[in-house]
């Protein structure tokens, strides 16, 4: 039986909302060791993912070299690509290798975020499998 | 024997119901096989509603732990009857599965940070099944979460600061002072030595010199026999 994607995704979710403020996400990413998160929509509708690239073009951009850029509502990027909770292990890391993602969020069949799978899932389901066979 | 699987954020809850006998290892064993496989290597084994037949069959999961601690995971086992957690200690070793008292102390170990592991008005601990998903947590959520670790650590630090603090203070500042009387001590004692103090005591250091001296030099002799000619 093949490894599916919801067996692997971390169902332990760190979103961020439309309208979160650079501060919030950056200490999120912080305190969480994170590099990016999916962004909600006010109905819980993922439209987007927040990278830790996303936020320093953003602070980068502002000419002042005050807080202010840390006030503001955080932009991120709208294409956004999710995977099937019952897609395969193979299908997953084809989308990993293919298209070089960090992080690939999880959908269930009504499109609704269930859970995400980064890179380092990935490592460690590679490694476990080739150990234990 | 029944397994019933929940999960803490990255944490997984192996529950074990009914009887663990060497049969029911063999399932315990795939089951945290199956979790490895799928990334997963934070695992607790809670042993509360079960009833170890016998214990050596839990030798093997010194194996397991050792695979889980290879990518920073670890295996521990929560919730044993106090007869055969002692048994499983003896059994493992140092080397072994840790075992510790409650799932509250496991989830503690996982995330010392956390002292709210398991808390009456946040359950962190959520059962999932592989199709139900858990809600999603949000930035606020993952805030007032931090708040809560924050103060937690706060409390734990006033208490310390009001408890231990004062006395170890005042007992490294006694042992600093014995330190130092002890420094000059020993400073003086060499110097006494390397100079003797009067007449008697320099006739008496050369009378010890010289017959260590002479002791060196009759080891170095040869033998009176090697001495005569052939």
């Amino acid at each position: 039986m093949p490894t599916l994607a919801k067996e692997i995704m971390s169902r332990d979710l760190l979103t961020a909302r439309k309208g979160s403020t650079v501060e919030e996400i950056v200490k999120l990413f912080i305190h969480h060791r994170i590099t990016g998160v999916p962004v909600l929509d006010a109905r819980g509708k993922m439209i987007g993912i927040c990278s830790e690239y996303d936020l320093i073009c953003q602070v980068a951009e502002s000419k002042k070299k005050d807080f202010q850029p840390f006030q503001k509502a955080i932009r991120f990027s709208r294409k956004v690509e999710a995977i099937d909770e019952d897609a395969p292990l193979s299908q997953v890391v084809r989308r990993f290798v293919d298209k070089k993602y960090r992080r690939l969020p999880v959908v269930d069949k009504k499109g609704k975020l269930v859970g995400i799978i980064t890179r380092r899932d990935l490592m460690r389901v590679f490694f476990y499998q080739a150990k234990l066979g | 024997m029944k397994l019933k699987l929940k999960s803490d954020r990255d944490v997984h809850i192996l529950g074990v119901i009914g009887d663990l006998d060497a049969k029911g290892f063999a399932v315990l064993r795939a089951g945290i096989t199956q979790l490895f496989k799928s990334g997963k290597n934070k695992i607790i084994l809670d042993l509360s509603e079960s009833k170890v037949l016998r214990p050596e069959p839990l030798r093997e999961l010194t194996h397991l732990n050792r695979l889980a601690r290879e990518l920073a995971g670890e295996i521990l086992i929560a919730g044993a009857q106090p007869d055969v957690a002692q048994e499983l200690q003896e059994a493992a070793g140092t080397e072994g599965v840790v075992i510790v008292s409650d799932l509250a102390s496991a989830l503690r170990r996982f995330r010392p940070l956390v002292q709210a592991a398991v808390q009456e008005n946040e359950p962190l601990v959520i059962e999932t099944s592989m199709g139900a998903p858990s809600q999603p947590g949000t930035p606020s959520q993952a805030g007032a979460r931090l708040q809560e670790e924050i103060l937690a650590l706060k409390n734990q630090l006033r208490e310390k600061e009001s408890g231990d603090l004062p006395n170890l203070r005042r007992e490294n500042s006694i042992l600093k002072d014995q330190n130092t009387q002890l420094k000059v001590l020993l400073e003086r004692q060499v110097i006494e030595r390397r100079s003797p103090p009067d007449e008697s005591a320099y006739q008496e250091k050369i009378r010890n010199l010289e017959s260590q001296v002479e002791e060196v030099l009759q080891k170095l002799a040869p033998p009176q026999e090697a001495r005569k000619p052939g």
